[in-house]
């Protein structure tokens, strides 16, 4: 089997990752505990992170966190977890 | 805890980040795999740690992101290493102490004897010591088994012993014998005689024929009660006599005391330490000593979480003496004399159920005299064997 092939087949491989993906997590998780904490998975990652505001991209929208002391903990490349005394939330698309 | 063990050994910086795009830099980091340990807003931008070896991969990220990294402060052992690379005899003793750690294994570092109520733990000790037990001595030389036959052997009184190594300390178990309890023979045939002279108050004849009574004045040695008895068949018989015989004996004893008195007075204790280590002893401090002092050991071992360590320190008492001539005035010399009195009739006549006493104190050429006339009571009534041709 020539290099091309081994590449063609090594696209459509991604491009079924990809999808799978894509099919079993279609929907970032935004999970609430009360006010002080927030888990976040399927996350695309930080656009701004101060004290009394995070915003997180995530593949459709950005959310907006605001509060006080707010901090950003268990950070990996698609989940996250905010913790503080949050205030308010928004989604901006 | 484990993971900040980790950390420490790893090593991990604190560094802050400044710039346009910080966000950008720790989505970048996260992606390629270099976690942060904590990332916090600080006033101009952020402030994070980071495992050394990630740090040193994100570091070509800050120019990209356009931030500037600037290491706060460097936490762990590789740093604490890096500073002193050049102290070749912090190695040197790093190694001398892992070679010393594998060789004193090998060694015997402390001995336990327990279980000894009557034997004399020194006399245990040196016998432990001829089969190769004791603080120093190699392990490879040491055999349990043999010590312990040897030393039941050599110590009658002992009836179970066990030797027994763990790591580098050795425990002896030691059980004593069992005593025989003496066993009275009330087959043999035997009278009841005086032990002292006096006067029979009162007389309880249990086995065996009564010669004497209540009111009798009897001589040491004088029959009491007699084992020959005779039966319906008028045959002699001859029994095991048995009998309490209280009777009223009198004592005299004579208590001297000169009026100069020479003793050895102690007048200055001297503590000198040594230092142990192993088999090895040193001195740790110096201080002279007469022939003529008297020595008192202690030993102290150093032990770490319950393991005795072949390290201690010994400190030896030196008592040193004066001999002294003190005299003696009369108020002095009848308290003296009032005691001896005392302690001979706590232990001398400690059998007696009562005693009465009647003491002269009197003034001699040489010296003090106390004269006591002891009345007592006693039980006189000794075994004595019947010869039977």
């Amino acid at each position: 089997m020539s290099d091309s092939k081994y590449k063609e087949k090594g696209i459509v491989a991604k491009g079924f990752a990809k999808n799978l993906a894509s099919f079993i997590m279609t929907e970032p998780i935004i999970e609430f505990e009360g006010n002080r904490r927030v888990n976040i998975e399927g996350s695309r990652g930080v656009l701004h992170y101060g004290d009394t505001e995070i915003k997180i991209s995530f593949q459709s929208f950005v959310a907006v966190f605001e509060g006080r002391a707010l901090r950003l903990k268990c950070i990996t490349p698609t989940s996250l977890v905010i913790e503080g005394f949050l205030v308010n939330t928004k989604f901006e698309f | 805890m484990i993971s900040q063990i980790i950390r420490f050994l790893r090593g991990y910086v604190i560094f802050t980040l400044k710039g346009k795009f910080p966000e950008r830099f720790v989505n970048l980091s996260m992606r390629r795999g270099n976690p942060f340990i904590y990332i916090n807003p600080s006033e101009d931008g952020l402030e994070g740690a980071m495992l050394l070896s990630d740090y040193r991969h994100v570091r070509p990220l800050a120019k990209k992101c356009s931030v500037i990294l600037k290491i706060k402060k460097r936490v762990g052992l590789p740093f604490i290493l890096f500073r002193y690379r050049f102290r070749k005899g912090l190695l040197w003793g790093l190694l001398l102490f892992l070679i010393l750690s594998i060789l004193m294994r090998n060694f015997l570092w402390s001995v336990e004897i327990n279980g000894i109520e009557t034997l004399s733990e020194s006399k245990i000790s040196s016998d432990l010591r001829k089969y190769s037990v004791f603080v120093g001595s190699p392990l490879m030389m040491l055999d349990e088994g043999f010590a312990e036959r040897k030393l039941t052997e050599d110590n009658p009184d002992i009836g179970w012993v066990s030797v027994n190594v763990l790591g580098t300390s050795a425990q002896v178990e030691i059980k004593e014998k069992v005593r025989k309890p003496e066993i009275v023979d009330y087959r043999t045939p035997c009278n009841i005689v005086a032990s002292h002279d006096g006067l029979i108050l009162e007389m309880n004849t249990k086995e065996g024929t009564a010669v004497m009574h209540k009111g009798s004045a009897v001589v040491k040695g004088q029959l009491l009660v007699s084992g020959a008895m005779a039966n319906a068949l008028d045959e002699i018989d001859y029994v095991h006599s048995a009998a309490k015989v209280m009777a009223q004996t009198s004592e005299s004893k004579t208590f001297f005391l000169t009026s100069q008195v020479k003793f050895r007075c102690p007048v200055k204790e001297t503590i000198r330490h040594r230092g142990l280590f192993l088999f090895f002893d040193f001195p740790l401090t110096f201080s002279s000593a007469d022939s003529e002092n008297t020595l008192r050991t202690q030993t102290e071992k150093l032990s770490l979480n319950g393991i005795v360590l072949p390290m201690g320190i010994r400190r030896e008492f030196m008592t040193q003496y004066e001999e002294r001539i003190v005299d003696i005035d009369k108020e002095r010399a009848e308290a003296i004399l009032s005691t001896e009195d005392y302690l001979y009739r706590f232990f001398t006549l400690s059998h007696c159920e009562e005693i009465k006493g009647k003491s002269v104190f009197s003034v001699k050429e040489k010296g003090f005299e106390l004269s006591v006339d002891y009345t007592c009571v006693e039980d006189i009534a000794k075994e004595q064997n019947i010869i039977v041709n």
